[in-house]
């Protein structure tokens, strides 16, 4: 059992601690911040239009704050925050223990790889996950705010399980986006390709292409989905192959791509000279 | 018994070599590895610490094949050549964590990293960040997490490099002592006194290739018998060179292109300078500069590669 202690959890849980605490000092994090708080802007704009000139539009349809919440998780936050921050903060994950030079110090210590790619990866969902629940939970709490609204506690269990969606879904991003930055020299490029079209348009390939994005299984188990309106709707319902997969599928085929990743990343660690030519010798 | 033992050990990078064919038995004790810049030495300690994978050759230490195998990292402790440090964390911060990875609970992982840091005399620094160290601070630092988890093995790239003349006075004393307590430490550096302060025996490296092997006395005599040259700058370069042909101690003289500088090769410099002021007095000679051109190592390193 001590050993067990001594092995793995004391060293994971210094990788874990002392990495969170190092990113969220860090200048790097404001970018992904920045990012993550982006739609918590828009409602406080919007928050503030309403309260100083009454509500923008006489549709209440438009004026629901749960109808506005889930555009603002379904376009926003899933299409947009979660991926770019998984790209910002999540291809640097490793990456930059190599850049900074501080790879060594991980290097020589007897800690299995593998671990050592854990803890810098959960660092990294711990970091960037704060961030979008003060993002998000902000965000619902200034929705429910606005006058009428039996949202705050009525809607509270649909909150939680966009977290913990988003987070599963930060995770599976930034574990495809640490396994870039590490195998890949133009990894940002690589990175957007990934996110930005074949993420996002794979479900427009006939066949069963949709089922290698990530976005698939997000989509299948959010609370919330995207209702595609006019032209667009009609080249959704066309064109786009989108028949859910079940909960189950879905979580455990998000969880594996983050344990491929892991592996991957490791194996890296393991067997590739990631030192360099020495400067001094 | 060898404790590091390498065998054919070599290392390219590209089309640039590394180390070529190294074979060297390290003992418990103090070794020296000597070397200019860019001989091999900080590529070599790579090697060692399994962060490079060597092309072909072999290496282990205490048994343990060097190459991917992270029970080596019990047994060994490295201070790098490099600059390079989590400079948000405190150096207390650093090393407890350095101590937390090699399985020690959170408390215990801040004692030892406070011991650490008071043995290399951080004590006033514990809670500043490392990014306001002094590059002295930050070798004594490197040296600190080195020695940590008290390993047998202490491999040490340059360890005394920047430091301030108490710390490498206090280093200088810790690696012989390690020495002293049967623990094996290879340490590199360029300079020879440098090593002469810490230990006799070397190895000593140049061009990727491991030169000599043995007692650092043995490689200065070595030194002494290769004779040196001096640059002798004068306005009387014709007579003064007149002179100095008589000198038995003198090999050869020859002109350079500056019409008031000559260069004198000679087997005895101590003799050489002895004689020289009077000289200058005797027959109103005026010298208005004198060096010696193989004070430095490398072309002490020259003479040793001569064939």
């Amino acid at each position: 059992m001590m050993d067990l202690r001594a092995r793995v959890v004391y060293p994971l849980t210094a990788l874990v601690t002392v990495n969170t605490r190092m990113s969220l000092m860090s200048r790097k994090v404001l970018f992904p911040a920045v990012i993550v708080s982006f739609p918590l802007l828009l409602v406080l704009i919007f928050r503030l239009i309403f309260a100083i000139w009454g509500p923008p539009s006489n549709d209440p349809a438009d004026q629901d704050p749960y109808t506005m919440y889930s555009v603002l998780c379904v376009s926003l936050y899933l299409q947009f925050v979660v991926p770019l921050a998984a790209l910002l903060k999540g291809m640097t994950t490793f990456y930059e223990e190599i850049e900074e030079g501080t790879l060594m110090f991980l290097r020589l210590r007897p800690v299995p790889r593998v671990l050592i790619i854990t803890g810098k990866f959960l660092a990294y969902v711990v970091t960037v996950s704060l961030l979008l629940i003060i993002s998000l939970w902000s965000s619902y709490a200034i929705l429910s705010s606005i006058p009428g609204s039996d949202m705050f506690w009525g809607d509270l269990k649909i909150l939680l399980k966009d977290t913990w969606i988003l987070c599963l879904g930060l995770a599976a991003y930034g574990a495809v986006m640490m396994l870039v930055g590490t195998y890949f020299k133009r990894s940002i490029l690589m990175g957007i390709f990934l996110l930005f079209v074949w993420d996002a348009w794979a479900a427009y390939i006939p066949g069963s292409a949709h089922k290698f994005t990530i976005k698939h299984y997000l989509q299948s188990i959010f609370p919330h989905q995207r209702e595609s309106r006019g032209v667009q709707g009609i080249i959704d319902a066309l064109l786009s192959q989108n028949t859910p997969s079940s909960m189950t599928v879905s979580v455990i085929t998000l969880l594996l791509v983050v344990a491929a990743c892991i592996a991957l990343t490791t194996l890296a660690f393991q067997f590739k000279d990631l030192s360099g030519a020495p400067e001094g010798d | 018994m060898a404790v590091i033992e390498i065998q054919n050990l070599s290392k390219w990078y590209d089309m640039v070599l590394g180390v070529s064919d190294i074979t060297a038995r390290i003992e418990p004790g103090v070794t020296g590895l000597l070397g200019p810049n860019g001989a091999g030495k900080s590529t070599l300690m790579k090697l060692l610490t399994g962060q490079m994978k060597a092309d072909t050759g072999h290496a282990a230490i205490g048994g343990i094949p060097v190459w991917n195998r992270i029970a080596l990292y019990e047994i060994v402790g490295f201070c790098p050549d490099m600059e390079k440090f989590y400079e948000r964390l405190t150096g207390h911060e650093f090393l407890t964590y350095m101590a937390r990875l090699h399985g020690l609970p959170k408390k215990a992982a801040r004692e030892t990293a406070f011991e650490g840091m008071c043995r290399l005399g951080l004590e006033d620094a514990v809670d500043k960040r490392i990014g306001a160290y002094s590059k002295g601070m930050r070798q004594r630092l490197k040296f600190a997490q080195a020695i940590l988890h008290d390993p047998p093995v202490l491999l040490l790239d340059e360890p005394l490099q920047g430091m301030d003349p108490l710390g490498r006075m206090q280093c200088v004393e810790m690696i012989r002592e390690f020495g002293r307590r049967g623990k094996t430490v290879l340490v590199s550096s360029h300079i020879l006194h440098e090593v002469e302060e810490m230990t006799h025996r070397i190895l000593v490296l140049n061009h990727g290739q491991l030169l000599a092997e043995g007692d650092v006395h043995e490689i200065r005599e070595l030194i002494e018998e290769q004779p040196r040259h001096v640059r002798i700058q004068t306005p009387k370069r014709r007579e003064l060179s007149n002179i100095l042909v008589a000198f038995p101690e003198v090999q050869t003289i020859s002109f350079e292109e500056d019409p008031e500088e000559l260069t004198v090769q000679t087997l005895s410099p101590d003799a050489f300078f002895q004689r020289l002021p009077a000289l200058v007095l005797e027959q109103h000679i005026p010298i208005t500069q004198i060096a010696t051109l193989d004070d430095n190592l490398e072309s002490v390193f020259e003479y040793l590669v001569k064939p």
